[in-house]
């Protein structure tokens, strides 16, 4: 075992130690200007689970993962593995997938994942090999990212984030993109990775995925925590048949709906 | 009546929005549409504004030195040069907006009202620069009495700016389907802003009566002959009309073309199976650096000290001109001055990917330790044949010591640009083409202050170690504090 490889471990086994969360978020409040995208959002995302926030365009999905992950000026706490804010020295634990992918976009898929295992420290040729088979990549590799599919593109995204075994995975919209079957090959990969112990903060507003894929989920809308629970608790909570009933009474957009479609 | 100017004011938005996300330092969509475009059109403001000053500046110089049909060439150079970096940004960027087209499509429009709009649309993405280019070239005629010269500079450079970046946007678009020649033409792109830099240094050496009576018939030149009413006025506006009528044309095409090709090809090069490399992460990171800066549109700068001896020290050795030690001090410190764009290239190359270097283990003074080595190689390798040059030529031994020096300056610039990058990337907000400009500005103060003291000792007190060695001396100053903020910066 090599000495990053050792230091990673001990790194994640003091986060294990930490009230068993792999992250927690108290009081953030992101701004832009005059406009408050995240107020006062505190939630905890623990070791082995797939936590989901839930929240309609502009409910500030986006702008808290980049607030983990040290992208925009942020007010509050944020402890990612008990190893505190974001910094150069964290992000060799976690995997990011954002909304628009990630990449170099000058260089190719090969030069690309090169560049990552070398800045980290970390890399597992045998892993990089089985992930670049699973997303069809292998034809695409010596061919500069910035003339790949914006489909392609997304891929060399996720075979990035998982390319160095994170223990936190931050997916913003992963499957954005995506054909059904790399959507199937990534939540099943997905799957493995809680199973073995490894966290996931995952943002989307499609409620099917969110349902399927999360332990837990918070409801986001204009900034704001509105309710937080496993699936059926939030379904119960509203007395809703579906997650997406549930959302939208969450969001009060019921009524509004039912408003808009009588005057069609 | 659908009106085309309204139609493309609205379109003009669009490209504003596309271009200004395509030029973003984070390279992610920005949050607040309306700020964007806002910010958009600031930029481009504050470029102009900038710009029409610098018009001002060199078409009066020739004035002051009693050459003044020379501001002829000065004003045309800068108005091509306004018109060519407006313009070449946005129109790349849009290369790879795929909708416009499709959207207009679906509108009931005529195919002519279509083409129309989307000519004039692309227009007004260097419309400003342009008003500000005649503007301030009509009121320099008017306060030289009456000289057309600036006027005719300016109306000869706009269109010839227009021709050139179409231009490269009819090439850009045929070169599409091979990614690699693709970013070669986008890096050939600075080849015409490099050029225009350097003529304008070397204008002023033309002696304007001194040129062969048959080239009063020459495109551009012929304006230099004008006295009055006369054959050379009238060749002149001749040009001037054609330069104008080719632009149109060139704009008409390229706006078609530029929105036509929506379709991106994707090429696939499957080469033999190779396994990876992984490297020590410094040498990835300088890797990574090159292999970015020349892919980019930053490539060229690459050519200004590498290129820069061959283009001064060969050319005064084959006219003629006697190698002197003050001249060859003074081309080191241009050579220094030259290598300062190094990491500017390998820093702003990289603000495109910043997300990515966010989310990797890379601190900021890795990063510099990376752009460092990469600057001093380039700086040694540039230098070299200057140093075999001054050796051949017997000049003083002691010359080669500010000649080892002169690295200071460029280190100091480049411990500087790490400051501007990484506040430029923890702000993620500013237009990437007023960032660009400023810090440009910037890292030449910054070389200028060590470069100064070093002529400033030198007159004082003669001689090339001790100069050299205050030179050094401030660089490293420079250095130091720039190194203790990145530190601080780096903590927070």
């Amino acid at each position: 075992m090599g000495n990053t490889e050792r230091l990673k471990n001990e790194e994640w086994q003091h986060g294990l130690m930490n009230d068993g969360y792999a992250l927690k978020v108290e009081r953030l409040t992101v701004r832009y200007g005059d406009k408050v995208a995240v107020k006062g959002l505190s939630f905890m995302v623990n070791n082995g689970e797939v936590y989901c926030l839930l929240g309609p365009n502009g409910a500030g999905k986006t702008s808290t993962i980049k607030a983990i992950l040290g992208l925009v000026k942020y007010e509050g706490l944020i402890d990612i593995l008990g190893l505190g804010q974001p910094s150069p020295s964290v992000m060799n634990n976690i995997g990011v997938v954002m909304e628009t992918p990630a990449v170099l976009e000058a260089l190719t898929p090969r030069e690309f994942l090169e560049f990552l295992g070398s800045v980290r420290g970390i890399f597992n040729a045998r892993r990089a090999e089985a992930l670049i088979d699973a997303f069809e990549l292998k034809e695409y590799l010596d061919t500069p990212i910035a003339a790949l599919s914006a489909g392609n593109r997304q891929k060399v995204a996720i075979v990035a984030a998982l390319l160095h075994e994170p223990k936190l995975l931050l997916l913003d919209e992963p499957f954005n993109f995506l054909d059904v079957k790399s959507v199937r090959v990534f939540k099943e990969i997905m799957q493995r990775h809680i199973e073995s112990g490894g966290s996931i903060l995952f943002s989307t507003h499609i409620m099917e995925v969110a349902e399927r894929v999360c332990n837990r989920i918070g409801i986001l809308n204009e900034g704001i925590l509105i309710t937080e629970g496993t699936p059926s608790e939030i379904k119960e909570r509203a007395k809703a048949g579906t997650l997406e009933d549930a959302f939208l009474k969450a969001i009060h957009a019921d009524e509004e709906i039912k408003a808009i479609l009588e005057g069609l | 009546m659908v009106n085309a100017y309204k139609l493309a004011s609205v379109l003009y938005r669009e490209l504003s929005y596309q271009g200004y996300t395509a030029s973003r330092i984070s390279g992610l969509r920005p949050m607040n549409v309306r700020r964007a475009i806002r910010a958009a059109r600031y930029s481009k403001l504050v470029i102009s504004v900038l710009m029409g000053f610098y018009i001002g500046l060199m078409g009066t110089v020739p004035y002051v030195l009693k050459k003044p049909s020379l501001s002829l060439i000065e004003t045309l150079v800068v108005s091509f040069f306004m018109v060519f970096a407006s313009s070449i940004n946005t129109v790349f960027s849009l290369q790879n907006t795929e909708h416009i087209k499709g959207l207009l499509a679906m509108l009931p429009l005529e195919p002519r009202l279509v083409r129309r709009t989307l000519t004039l649309s692309l227009y007004m993405t260097m419309d400003l620069p342009i008003y500000v280019s005649i503007t301030v070239s009509t009121v320099l005629s008017l306060a030289m009495g009456g000289l057309p010269y600036p006027l005719i500079g300016a109306l000869e450079g706009i269109p010839l700016g227009i021709m050139a970046s179409m231009g490269f946007v009819l090439i850009a678009e045929r070169t599409l389907k091979n990614p690699v020649s693709g970013s070669v033409v986008r890096a050939l792109a600075l080849v015409p802003i490099v050029l225009a830099s350097m003529a304008m240094g070397y204008v002023l050496e033309v002696n304007p009566s001194g040129l062969n009576p048959a080239l009063s018939l020459a495109p551009v030149v012929s304006g230099l002959s004008i006295t009055g009413l006369g054959t050379p006025l009238y060749v002149t506006v001749m040009y001037i009309a054609l330069f104008s009528a080719l632009a149109y044309v060139m704009l008409q095409r390229a706006s078609g073309r530029l929105f036509e090709s929506t379709v991106q090809v994707q090429v696939i090069r499957v080469k033999a199976p190779r396994v990876f490399r992984i490297r020590n992460p410094l040498m990835a990171l300088i890797r990574v650096d090159l292999t970015q800066s020349f892919r980019s549109r930053m490539a060229g700068l690459w050519a200004l000290p590498i290129g820069y001896w061959l283009i001064t020290v060969l050319t005064a050795i084959i006219s003629g001109t006697k190698l002197n030690p003050m001249l060859m001090l003074t081309y080191t410190m241009e050579l220094s001055l030259l290598t300062a764009f190094i990491p500017y290239a390998l820093y702003m190359s990289e603000l495109r990917g910043a997300v990515v270097f966010r989310l990797l283990p890379i601190s900021p003074i890795r990063n510099l330790i990376s752009k460092l080595t990469v600057t001093l190689i380039a700086y040694y390798i540039a230098v070299a044949p200057m140093m075999i040059i001054a050796l051949f030529y017997k000049l003083p031994l002691s010359l080669q010591v500010p000649i080892l020096l002169a690295f200071g300056p460029p280190i100091a610039a480049t411990a500087v640009m790490a400051i501007l990058f990484e506040a430029s990337i923890s702000e993620g907000t500013v237009s990437s083409t007023l960032v660009m400009f400023i810090y440009a500005l910037i890292i030449m103060l910054v070389e200028g202050l060590p470069i100064a003291s070093l002529f400033a000792t030198q007159v004082l007190i003669g001689g090339y170690v001790v100069p050299a060695l205050v030179m050094f001396m401030v660089s490293m100053i420079e250095f130091a504090v720039a190194l203790i903020i990145l530190i601080r910066l780096s903590r927070h």
